[in-house]
């Protein structure tokens, strides 16, 4: 991945060198043409020096000539001197060509008649030096008019060159100009390219969220060419915009799902029990038993009557601890009326605690569930206990048996969702199960509690815990 | 989206058109930079340098000397600087071949002019640089060899010939180009040598025209003037016969004059198809100035030399030219 900010400063760098390049390309050329005229006007200084010192050269051998003293030598010494050493740099600036060869020996043919001039003097050979003198004379007007050829066809060659390099300095300029101006539009254009890049994923993104702000989570993916920044919120964007349509579906699903569990619930129980006509036929019994002064068959009746009537009353109805408590007493009574001594009911209730609310039909089915697993084939001395006390912000309710007890698997499968739906309801007179009324309890309450415990061969104790006060 | 594209492609164009430029402004820098370089940059030094000295720079005889020496250049490792005075001028010259001298070249080529160019050619060979003469010789001096034409002859060449055209009766003007210099003499010379038998010819007047035309022409003009008389002109150099149509030109009598002159320049030719000029005395300049070089490089070889080298000469008459 290549970061927008890498591909600036790319970008700027570039812009920049180029911009560097095309400066020192024209610096370069423009110092050329003046280190031309330097060199060129510093080779006409030294000719013309050397002319200079060619005079003075022979004027100082002149004056030795005249008065042969060991001053005037030494001077004579001193301007041979610096007339080699312009030599000497004559022979290290010139160009090698047949001018230079010649200019040279000229100068070399100078000195020597020169030092021969000296030696004459020396030898005070009147005729050689004089000879010589005159030689020298004539190779300084020679190495005159030499330096002035010299000059000349320099300065032809120098103008020739000049204009060249001139028109090649032209041809240099344009070049620049036209570099330059490409190198603009390449700005431009990159500046194009890039912001394009940049503005339209963005403008994409922006498209795409307005769609998903208004409810639309059907836009199409955002697409972005470019790697950078950029595809990584795209990407991000795109996934978060899959995930929450999978969320949405998810929560769909669930909703109906629940629904439909529950409605299917409903119409089984009620289909169950055949309220209405049992209830009245019920009544008819209780009174032409209580008209045949049958008062135990009419007092039982009643009571399964108060148990019907609790019953076909809606399921999904809150009510009181008390109400509740209430049917578990008519229940058993009627189980008495079954098991007689073979069964005792112990309640421990604290009064203060039945304005609790609780779902109907919570405590009976817990009842009858001890009844028919814990103690039905027991002969003799069972117990079912129903204690109701509060404790912290709850209140407990406590139903226990002595009876037979079961393993911690089955408590487990009544505790955790995966209750099986099997139709083996053995005896149940409302066709509620375990599972239903914890279902419900849950539903109505999410804080409350319920507990099983269970010992084999010693009995089962199912705990509930409601809260004191709820408000609806 | 259109509009952008359209921009685009644009700037792309632009983009391209502006490199392409600079691209073509480059190569033609570069063009530069090598006719620069080529300008600057010097050949390596040749082996041998050798320097020619004529008579006259610009003049057309001397230019083909210089042009067959220079034509050496190709063939072998050495400079010929070909140099001569602007105009005819024997101090001037003489100057020159000092210079040249104690510029120390390796060998030098020179049209020994007069008796003064002697003690510098000796000079010259004494500070070891050997001295070929070229179209006028200097016998006495140290030089190693002549090449050119034999003046002598050529002028006998140029007597014999008017002796046979005029029938051995003419009244002759000379016009000379120096009185002083060698080579001249030795036509002037030889041409009276060769018309001494015959006694019906005279010569009337001897003047120099120092190499020029103009000159050639005022004392051509002069003659033919004081000498109404003069049937035949007589020219030793090569501007000569020029000066001397001219002149009879003006006086009207270009037809009856018999008019013969030195060398093969293409005006004299002209002159000669245009039946202005009779005969001409033709000499080989360029074969003089190649062969000099080739001379000299025979010497710096160790090559023994003969002492003279004549090159050929001969008359040519309307008809004869352009062989």
């Amino acid at each position: 991945m290549i970061r927008i900010r890498t591909k600036l400063l790319i970008y700027f760098v570039a812009i920049l060198l180029l911009m560097i390049l095309l400066f020192f390309l024209r610096e370069h050329n423009a110092l050329r043409i003046v280190e031309l005229q330097e060199e060129r006007s510093d080779y006409y200084f030294l000719l013309n020096e050397i002319t200079n010192s060619t005079d003075q050269a022979y004027q100082s051998l002149q004056i030795f000539v005249h008065e042969p003293t060991d001053e005037n030598l030494h001077y004579y010494e001193e301007e041979k001197q610096r007339f080699t050493e312009l030599q000497q740099q004559f022979v290290t600036t010139a160009t090698d060509n047949i001018d230079k060869k010649n200019y040279l020996h000229l100068l070399s043919s100078f000195l020597e008649l020169t030092d021969q001039t000296v030696e004459g003097v020396l030898l005070d050979d009147i005729e050689r030096y004089s000879y010589y003198l005159n030689e020298a004379n004539t190779s300084a007007t020679y190495v005159h008019e030499r330096t002035l050829e010299l000059m000349n066809s320099e300065l032809t060659v120098y103008q020739h060159v000049m204009e060249l390099e001139d028109q090649r300095f032209q041809y240099i300029k344009n070049m620049g100009t036209a570099f330059f101006i490409s190198a603009v539009i390449l700005c431009v254009l990159f500046a194009l390219w890039f912001s394009n890049g940049i503005t339209k994923g963005i403008e994409r993104l922006t498209e795409a969220a307005k769609q998903i702000s208004v409810g639309n989570y059907t836009v199409e993916d955002v697409e972005v060419p470019q790697n950078d920044e950029l595809k990584i919120l795209t990407k991000t964007f795109n996934q978060m915009r899959v995930n929450i349509v999978e969320a949405i579906r998810e929560m769909k699903d669930k909703a109906r799902m629940a629904q439909l569990l529950k409605e299917m619930e409903l119409k089984s129980l009620q289909n169950q029990i055949n309220p209405h006509f049992l209830f009245n036929t019920l009544n008819v019994i209780s009174k032409t038993a209580y008209i045949e002064e049958a008062e135990r068959t009419n007092a039982l009746i009643t009571s399964v009557s108060a148990l019907l009537r609790y019953n076909i009353s809606s399921l999904d109805r809150e009510t009181s601890l008390k109400d509740e408590v209430e049917v578990v007493r008519e229940y058993f009574f009627i189980q008495q009326a079954r098991f007689g001594d073979r069964i005792a009911f112990q309640q421990d209730i604290d009064e203060g605690c039945l304005e609790t609310l609780i779902p109907s039909l919570t405590l009976q089915p817990i009842v009858e569930n001890a009844f028919i697993h814990g103690i039905e084939e027991m002969t003799d001395g069972a117990e079912i206990s129903l204690k109701i006390y509060p404790q912290g912000e709850k209140v407990w309710i406590e139903i226990a048996d002595n009876g037979k007890g079961m393993e911690q698997v089955v408590i487990s499968r009544i505790l955790s969702a995966e209750e099986s739906k099997d139709k083996n309801r053995k005896g149940h007179s409302t066709g509620i199960g375990m599972r239903n009324v914890i279902d419900r309890l849950k539903l109505f309450d999410e804080q409350s509690d319920v507990t099983i415990e269970s010992t084999l061969g010693i009995g089962t104790k199912v705990t509930i815990g409601l809260r004191k006060e709820l408000k609806k | 989206m259109n509009r952008s594209k359209l921009i685009n492609s644009v700037l792309v164009a632009g983009f391209l058109l502006a490199i392409s430029f600079s691209v073509y402004y480059y190569i033609q820098a570069s063009d530069y930079q090598k006719k620069i370089d080529d300008a600057t940059s010097q050949a390596d030094l040749p082996t041998y340098h050798f320097v020619l000295i004529g008579e006259e720079m610009d003049h057309d005889y001397w230019r083909l000397v210089g042009e067959g020496a220079k034509a050496m250049e190709e063939k072998e490792d050495v400079f010929v600087e070909y140099e001569g005075p602007k105009r005819s001028n024997p101090d001037e010259q003489l100057k020159l071949l000092d210079m040249a001298v104690k510029s120390k070249v390796d060998g030098i080529i020179v049209q020994a002019l007069n008796e003064d160019f002697l003690p510098v050619i000796d000079q010259a060979v004494e500070e070891g640089i050997p001295v070929i003469t070229i179209d006028t010789d200097a016998p006495e001096s140290k030089r190693s060899t002549y090449i050119g034409t034999d003046n002598y002859e050529a002028g006998r060449l140029a007597g014999e010939t008017l002796l046979a055209d005029t029938d051995g009766t003419a009244t002759v003007g000379i016009i000379t180009g120096s009185f002083e210099n060698a080579h001249h003499q030795l036509r002037v010379e030889g041409f009276k040598d060769a018309i001494k038998e015959a006694s019906d010819i005279k010569i009337v007047a001897v003047e120099e025209s120092n190499i020029t035309r103009v000159n050639a022409e005022e004392k051509a003009y002069q003659m033919l003037n004081n000498h109404p008389d003069i049937t035949a002109l007589y020219g030793t150099s090569a501007l000569d016969g020029i000066g001397m149509v001219a002149a009879s030109e003006t006086l009207g009598r270009a037809d009856s004059l018999y008019i013969i002159a030195f060398d093969t320049l293409s005006p004299n030719i002209d002159l000669l198809e245009q039946g202005k000029m009779d005969a001409l005395i033709s000499q080989k300049p360029y074969e003089m100035g190649h062969r000099s070089v080739e001379l000299m490089l025979n010497l710096m070889a160790g090559k023994e030399v003969e002492s003279v080298y004549h090159t050929s000469r001969s008359v040519v008459r309307k008809g004869d030219v352009h062989d």
